[in-house]
C-alpha cells in the first residue's frame, strides 16, 4: 500500500515524460522506465519466462506419470512440482501476461498518453521478478519448497519446512504488485480517456480489464489476509485454523475460495476481451451484441463472488448451503453462454480469413466451451461428490486455462506483435505453432476426463494399473504441447529481430485507436488526444 | 506531460484530483478487504 | 462398463491413439456404483453429459458451418448487423430453462444423499498420514487399514500385482442391504474418503465429524483412495470396502471381537524376543513411510533410526533430537535410552512431523516396534521391550 504515495507523486512528476527524447539505453532504461510500453514488454517477457519454467515443472509431473510406479522423482518432490507449477503458472505466467497486455494496449485503446500512475507502474512490475526469485528459491531450501498444493490448505501447508515464510512473503509481494497494477488500470480507464471515448464506446478488452481490475482489488487482499493468518498460526501461536486451539480449518477454505473463484475469472475475463477484439477483425464485421457482452462480463464478475462454495461441496456444508452454491454456479452458464453465442453471431455472415490470431481465437471459443461444459457438470453438486478432486477437475480447469486463457494470450501476441515490433511475424511458423498446440493440448487434457471419471484422484505421483493407458497418452500430449511452445519463442524472437515491415493497420478488418498510430508504436503516443466519434467506435 | 495527462481538459487540475480520488477509494477498498477478512476470521476462531 | 462415446474431433484423435495401446482394464466413464444413490448420481451425470453434447453439436455446428461458408476466400461479403435485443433475450431465457431442468433432479438426489437418519450401523472413519482407521461404534472394535502393496512393486523391482496400490492389510467390512452411516474425521491433516462405487467422497477434517451414508446392494470388494492431498504418501493410502451378506458379516464381527479380546489379554504376559521382532516388523510398516524400510530415513527431512548414521537438516528438527539424546554433537544419530525412545514413539516430537502414537498403537505394538528398531539394520541393543513396561510409561 506504501506504493500509492509514489503513485500520487507520479501524477505530479509526470512531466518528465512529455519531452520528445529517446529513452536511455541499456539496463538502466528497463530498471527506471515509467513508459507503459516498456513496462508492458517487461511483463510479457517475465510471463513467457515463467511459462517455460512452470511448463518444465508440468513436464516433470507428466514424465513421472508416464507409467505406473515411481521412476523419476520422490513423492515429496512430485508434490512440490504440482504446487509450484500452479503458483508459477497462475501468478507468474497468466496474470502478468494479461497485465502486460493491459499496459501496452489500454492507454493506446482509450487514447491516453500513458498509464495514470507511471511510476507506480514501474514498482508493480519490478516487485514481480523478486517475488518469483524468492518463490523458486524455496525449492533449494531445507525440506524443499511448498508441497501442500497451491491452495495451501492447513493443517497440511503448516507442515512445510523452512520454505514456508518465504512462500508467504512471495505471495504477499505478488498480491501487492497485482493490486497496484489494478489500481493503475482503473485510474487510467476512469480518468484518462480521450474526448468522446465514453464508457460504452471502449473496446471490449478495456471493459473486461476494468472489471477484472475491480475483482483483483477485492480479492488479492483476501488471499493476503488468509496467508497472513497461516503465518501467525505457524509462528505466533494463533489458532485461526487450528482445530485443537478452537480454530476452524474449513474457514481457511472459505476465505481461500472467496479469493480463488474470482481469481479464476481474473484469468479468463481479459481473455474474453482479447477474443472479442480478434473475432470481429478477421470476420470483418462488428462485434455482435457489444452491450450484452459488457453486461455479461459484469454479471460473471458479480456471480464470481457468490459461488466459492462449489469448490467445497465435499467438506460437509449444510444442505441449504450446497443447494445455494449449486444454483448460483449453474447461473454462470447463462452469461457465459451469451458470450459464446455473441462470438458465433459475429462470425455469422462475416467475411472470414484465418490468420494465426483468428485460429487461436476460434480454438479458444471451442475448447473454452468444452471446459465450460465440464464446469456445468461439476456444478451439479451430487455428481460433484464423484468428480471432486479427480482428474476430471484437472481436465476441466486446464481446458479453461490452457486452450482458454493461454490460447487467448497467444492470439493476442500474434495479433499485436506487428504493432509492438513493427514487423510481421512468420505466418507459416505461426500456423505450425497453432496446429501443434491445438492438437497437443487435446491429447494432453482430453484423456484426463476419462481418468477422473474412472476414479483417479488428482495430485498423486503413482496410480493403479487401470489408469495406465490414458496417463501415457496424456503424457505424450504434454510433450507435444510443451515442445511446440519453442516454436512460439522462435516466432517472437524472429519477429522482434526483423521481418516484413508492418503497416499501421496490418489487419484489413481491424478497428480501434491502436491501429491509427504507426508500427512499431512510437515510444509516446496520443500526447495530443484523439477525438472519438460514434461512427469510429462501433464500425 | 501535465497537459498530455489531461487531454480532454484545458485545466489539468480537476483531472489530477480525479485520479487521486480514484486511487484513494481503491486503496480503501483493498485495505478493507484485507483487514475485514482477518477481523471476520478472528470473530470465529 | 458403459460406453462414453465422446464426440468431437479431439476425442477422435485421442481414441485413435488409444486403440494402439488397448488394455483390458481401462475405463472411460463414471461407475454406476452399487448403491441406489450412486445409480442416481450416474444417471444425473449422463443426463447433463448428453445435454452438453447436444448443445455442443448445435453451437459448434453453427460455428463450423459459418467458418466453412462465410470465408473471404469463398467470396463472402461481410454483413453489417451487430445487435438484436430479441435474440439476446432469447438466448438468455432458453439456457435458464435448461438449467432449471437440470437443477430439479439434482436437488432431489442431493436431498436423498444428505439424509443420514435411521442408520442400521455407524462406522467412524479417521484419516491419518497415511492410513485409515475404522471404528465400529457400539461394537467395541476398531483397526487401522494401510497399503499392502510391496514397495518393490512401486519402485519397479518386481511385477505390479492386479490391485497395485488399491490393496490394504485390513479392509473395511460392511453388511449388504443395510444403511451404514459413515462418520469421517481426521487426526492430523485433511483427507477425503472416497469409494467411487458408493457414489461419493467426503472430506475427513481434524476437529470435524462429517456424516454420509451408503446402503450397498451386492456383496463384493470395492476399492477407492484418499482424494484430498495429505502430504508425501497421499497416493498410497487406499480404501478397500468388503460388502458381505448378513451371516458372513455376523461371523466376521464375532471373529474380530474375539481376536481383539485376546490381543488385549496378551499385553499382560511376558513376550519373547522373536515374537516381538515379528510383530514389530509388521507395525514398522507405518513408520517406513517416513523413516523408510531400510531405517535410513530421508536426508534433511526424516532422521535415520540407525545408530551412528549422520543426519543434518533444519535446526528445528535437530535440536529436539539432541536434547533427547538421539543426536551426538558431531551430527550422528545415537539410539538413546529406552525410556526416551518409548516417549518419542508415544508422544511424538512437537513441532516436527513426528506424531505421537499413544492413541494409535497398543502397548504390545509399541513394545514390538521398539524392539524391532533397536535390533535391526545393524542396531544391536539386545532389548526385548515388554508391553507391561510401556503401560507404566503411558
Amino acid at each position: 500500500m506504501t506504493a500509492t504515495t509514489a503513485g500520487h507523486d507520479a501524477v505530479h512528476d509526470g512531466h518528465d515524460h512529455g519531452h520528445e527524447h529517446a529513452p536511455p539505453r541499456g539496463l538502466w532504461r528497463w530498471l527506471s522506465t515509467t513508459n507503459h510500453k516498456d513496462i508492458g514488454t517487461m511483463y510479457l517477457v517475465l510471463s513467457l519466462t515463467m511459462f517455460f519454467i512452470g511448463g518444465a515443472m508440468a513436464l516433470v509431473i507428466r514424465a513421472e506419470l508416464f507409467r505406473p510406479g515411481l521412476q523419476l522423482v520422490e513423492p515429496m518432490f512430485f508434490n512440490q512440482m504440482t504446487t509450484m507449477h500452479a503458483l508459477v503458472m497462475i501468478f507468474g505466467a497468466v496474470m502478468p501476461a494479461f497485465v502486460g497486455l493491459a499496459n501496452w494496449l489500454i492507454p493506446m485503446m482509450v487514447g491516453a498518453p500513458d498509464m495514470a500512475l507511471p511510476r507506480m507502474n514501474n514498482w508493480s512490475f519490478w516487485i514481480m521478478p523478486f517475488a518469483f526469485a524468492l518463490l523458486l528459491s524455496t525449492l533449494f531450501m531445507d525440506g524443499g519448497g511448498p508441497a501442500g498444493g497451491w491452495t495451501l490448505y492447513p493443517p497440511l501447508s503448516l507442515q512445510t519446512g523452512a520454505a514456508f515464510p518465504f512462500v508467504i512473503l512471495s505471495i504477499h509481494m505478488m498480491g501487492v504488485s497485482s493490486v497496484m497494477g489494478a489500481i493503475n488500470i482503473i485510474a487510467t480507464i476512469l480518468n484518462l480517456r480521450a474526448p468522446g471515448m465514453t464508457l460504452m464506446r471502449m473496446p471490449l478488452f478495456v471493459w473486461t480489464w476494468l472489471i477484472t481490475a475491480y475483482l483483483l482489488i477485492a480479492v488479492m487482499p483476501v488471499l493476503a489476509g488468509a496467508v497472513t493468518m497461516l503465518l501467525t498460526d505457524k509462528y505466533f501461536g494463533t489458532s485461526f485454523f487450528n482445530a485443537a486451539g478452537g480454530g476452524d480449518p474449513v474457514m481457511f477454505q472459505h476465505i481461500f475460495w472467496f479469493f480463488g473463484h474470482p481469481e479464476v475469472y481474473i484469468m479468463i475475463l481479459p481473455a474474453f476481451g482479447i477474443v472479442s477484439q480478434i473475432i470481429p477483425t478477421f470476420a470483418r464485421k462488428p462485434l455482435f451484441g457489444y452491450a450484452s457482452m459488457v453486461y455479461a462480463t459484469a454479471s460473471i464478475a458479480f456471480l464470481s463472488f457468490i459461488v466459492w462454495g462449489h469448490h467445497m461441496f465435499t467438506v460437509g456444508m449444510p444442505l441449504a448451503g450446497e443447494l445455494f452454491f449449486m444454483y448460483a454456479t449453474m447461473l454462470i452458464a447463462v452469461p457465459t453462454g451469451v458470450k459464446v453465442f455473441n462470438w458465433i453471431s459475429t462470425m455469422w455472415r462475416g467475411s472470414m480469413t484465418f490468420e494465426t490470431p483468428m485460429l487461436f481465437a476460434i480454438a479458444f471459443v471451442v475448447l473454452f466451451t468444452i471446459g465450460g461444459f465440464s464446469g456445468l457438470m461439476l456444478a451439479i453438486a451430487p455428481a460433484d461428490f464423484q468428480y471432486q478432486d479427480t482428474y476430471f477437475v484437472v481436465a476441466h480447469f486446464h481446458y479453461v486455462l490452457v486452450p482458454g486463457a493461454v490460447f487467448s494470450i497467444m492470439a493476442a501476441a500474434y495479433y499485436w506483435l506487428p504493432k509492438w515490433t513493427g514487423h510481421m511475424y512468420d505466418e507459416k511458423l505461426g500456423r505450425l505453432h497453432f496446429w501443434c498446440s491445438a492438437i497437443g493440448v487435446n491429447i494432453l487434457f482430453f484423456p484426463q476426463h476419462f481418468l477422473g471419471l474412472a476414479g483417479m484422484p488428482r495430485r498423486i505421483p503413482d496410480y493403479a494399473l487401470q489408469f495406465a493407458e490414458f496417463n501415457m497418452i496424456s503424457s505424450i500430449g504434454a510433450f507435444i504441447f510443451g515442445f511446440s511452445q519453442l516454436i512460439f519463442l522462435w516466432v517472437v524472437i524472429k519477429c522482434v529481430r526483423g521481418g516484413e515491415p508492418a503497416p499501421a493497420k496490418p489487419w484489413e478488418g481491424a478497428h480501434g485507436l491502436e491501429w491509427t498510430v504507426p508500427s512499431p508504436a512510437p515510444h509516446h503516443t496520443f500526447q495530443t488526444p484523439p477525438q472519438i466519434t460514434e461512427a469510429e467506435a462501433h464500425s | 506531460m501535465e497537459a498530455a495527462m489531461n487531454p480532454g481538459l484545458p485545466d489539468p487540475q480537476p483531472r489530477r484530483r480525479a485520479v487521486r480520488r480514484t486511487v484513494i477509494t481503491l486503496v480503501v477498498i483493498a485495505v478493507a478487504f484485507y483487514a475485514g477478512f482477518i477481523w471476520l476470521a478472528a470473530q470465529r476462531a | 462398463m458403459s460406453a462414453f462415446r465422446p464426440c468431437g474431433l479431439a476425442a477422435t484423435g485421442v481414441l485413435g491413439l488409444w486403440s494402439a495401446a488397448v488394455h483390458a482394464d481401462f475405463q472411460l466413464n463414471m461407475t454406476p456404483g452399487v448403491t441406489a444413490v450412486s445409480h442416481r448420481i450416474y444417471e444425473l451425470h449422463m443426463l447433463i453429459f448428453w445435454i452438453c453434447v447436444a448443445i455442443g453439436i448445435v453451437v459448434f455446428g453453427v460455428m463450423f458451418w459459418s467458418v466453412y461458408h462465410h470465408r473471404k476466400s469463398r467470396g463472402a461479403v461481410a454483413a453489417q448487423f451487430h445487435e438484436s435485443t430479441t435474440i439476446e433475450i432469447a438466448w438468455t431465457i432458453v439456457p435458464v430453462l435448461i438449467l432449471v431442468g437440470m437443477a430439479i433432479p439434482a436437488t432431489k438426489t442431493l436431498v436423498q444423499m444428505e439424509d443420514t437418519s435411521n442408520a442400521d450401523l455407524t462406522i467412524k472413519v479417521t484419516g491419518y498420514q497415511w492410513k485409515w482407521r475404522y471404528d465400529y461404534l457400539g461394537e467395541d472394535i476398531g483397526f487401522y487399514s494401510s497399503l499392502k502393496t510391496d514397495a518393490r512393486q512401486i519402485h519397479g523391482e518386481t511385477d505390479k500385482g492386479e490391485h497395485y496400490l488399491l490393496e490394504v492389510d485390513r479392509p473395511l467390512v460392511v453388511p449388504v442391504g443395510r444403511k451404514v452411516r459413515i462418520l469421517t474425521t481426521a487426526s492430523d491433516v485433511i483427507h477425503a474418503w472416497w469409494v467411487p462405487a458408493l457414489g461419493w467422497k467426503r472430506d475427513a477434517i481434524p476437529g470435524f465429524v462429517n456424516e454420509s451414508w451408503a446402503k450397498i446392494d451386492q456383496p463384493g470388494t470395492y476399492r477407492g483412495q484418499c482424494a484430498e492431498l495429505c502430504g508425501k504418501d497421499h497416493g498410497f493410502m487406499p480404501i478397500v470396502v468388503v460388502a458381505m451378506n448378513q451371516p458372513d458379516y455376523d461371523k466376521w464381527l464375532a471373529d474380530t471381537k474375539a481376536a481383539a479380546a485376546s490381543e488385549r489379554n496378551s499385553a499382560d504376559r511376558v513376550w519373547g524376543k522373536a515374537e516381538l521382532m515379528a510383530k514389530g516388523a509388521e507395525v514398522y510398516r507405518s513408520c517406513a513411510a517416513c523413516h523408510q524400510a531400510s531405517g535410513e530415513g530421508i536426508a534433511g527431512m526424516f532422521p535415520p533410526l540407525i545408530h551412528g548414521k549422520p543426519f543434518s537438516g533444519p535446526e528445528a528438527l535437530l535440536e529436539p533430537l539432541r536434547t533427547r539424546g538421539f543426536l551426538s554433537a558431531d551430527g550422528k544419530i545415537t539410539v538413546g535410552p529406552l525410556d526416551k525412545h518409548a516417549e518419542i514413539v508415544l508422544k511424538g516430537i512437537p513441532g516436527t512431523p513426528m506424531a505421537g502414537y499413544a492413541g494409535q498403537l497398543s502397548d504390545v505394538e509399541v513394545a514390538a516396534v521398539l524392539t524391532y528398531i533397536r535390533n535391526s539394520w545393524g542396531n544391536d541393543f539386545g532389548d526385548a521391550v515388554q508391553p507391561s513396561m510401556i503401560k507404566t510409561l503411558r
